[in-house]
């Protein structure tokens, strides 16, 4: 049985208010703006219409780095989500609190 | 788009990237999709290998463990005969001549592979349209070099196309030097 501490939880989300949002390693301004975000958002991206004199091999290891980063962040993203979808809320035989 | 999806993706950025390194683009996107989107590796690696050379052959062989390509071209075939024809006029043997010598050594660099797991060999014939190529062997268990192989063969047909320019060029000068057309030539030679 997987037991969940709310209480724990419930500080963990107070304090996740000042911890960083993802931050993947840098990649060129181009590559962000003409590649990774319009294929994260479901845009079109055309290699006839890329300037490949804009950017580099290295910049695509940059890319591919960068989505490595985000695909182990968002896997731990949804093991804790598959934790709460999980468990099933059980009540405590006897009050805690009063 | 799934972050995972991007990143399947980005193989089609590197071929793309490396046949417009060789004004070739509009090759690449003649035989591939040119959206970006989520790809096999190994079938872009096919489409792309084939555009590499003239001539592409490739096979399974099992007792090998991988596959055995050919890459022939007519720019190999043309430098070979050229290379025959500047020994013609050296009188040398085609082990000694210089520029056969430098096309060995520039296909040794650009398609001897750190990560290894393959074998090739030049062949310099020019008895047929495809004597000239390159025999290149693949471990199917340790081979993992196709973007560099790809990037490889870009480079080494591009060699011989320019070496081709430069070799005859270096012919037609020595067949015009070694012509005896001044006065003071003929009257020696007579």
């Amino acid at each position: 049985m997987q037991k969940i501490a709310l209480s724990a939880f419930v500080d963990a989300v107070h304090s996740a208010d000042k911890e960083p949002t993802f931050s993947g390693p840098p990649v060129s301004e181009y590559v962000m703006q003409n590649i990774y975000l319009p294929m994260k958002e479901g845009r079109a991206v055309r290699l006839s219409a890329l300037d490949f004199a804009a950017f580099s091999g290295d910049d695509v290891n940059d890319l591919a780095e960068f989505l490595e980063a985000l695909s182990r962040t968002e896997s731990m993203l949804y093991g804790v989500q598959n934790i709460f979808r999980g468990a099933e809320a059980q009540s405590l035989d006897c009050r805690s609190f009063c | 788009m799934t972050t995972d999806e991007m990143g399947e993706s980005l193989s089609m950025l590197y071929y793309g990237m490396l046949f417009w390194e060789h004004d070739r683009l509009d090759e690449f996107l003649a035989a591939n999709p040119d959206e970006l989107c989520e790809s096999d590796p190994y079938e872009i690696f096919f489409n792309c290998i084939g555009l590499t050379a003239g001539f592409v052959w490739e096979d399974y062989i099992e007792e090998l463990g991988g596959n055995k390509w050919y890459f022939s071209d007519p720019c190999m075939l043309e430098y070979y005969r050229l290379c025959s024809a500047y020994g013609s006029l050296h009188r040398q043997k085609l082990k000694d001549n210089p520029y056969v010598k430098e096309a060995e050594n520039f296909v040794d660099d650009a398609l001897t592979f750190s990560n290894g797991g393959c074998a090739y060999w030049l062949l310099t014939k020019i008895n047929h349209a495809c004597a000239s190529g390159i025999v290149f062997c693949t471990d199917e268990n340790y081979f993992g070099g196709e973007i560099e192989l790809v990037d490889g063969l870009l480079n080494v047909m591009d060699w011989y196309r320019a070496a081709c320019l430069r070799l005859a060029a270096i012919i037609e000068l020595e067949k015009v030097l070694a012509f005896p057309s001044l006065p003071e030539e003929m009257e020696v030679a007579a």
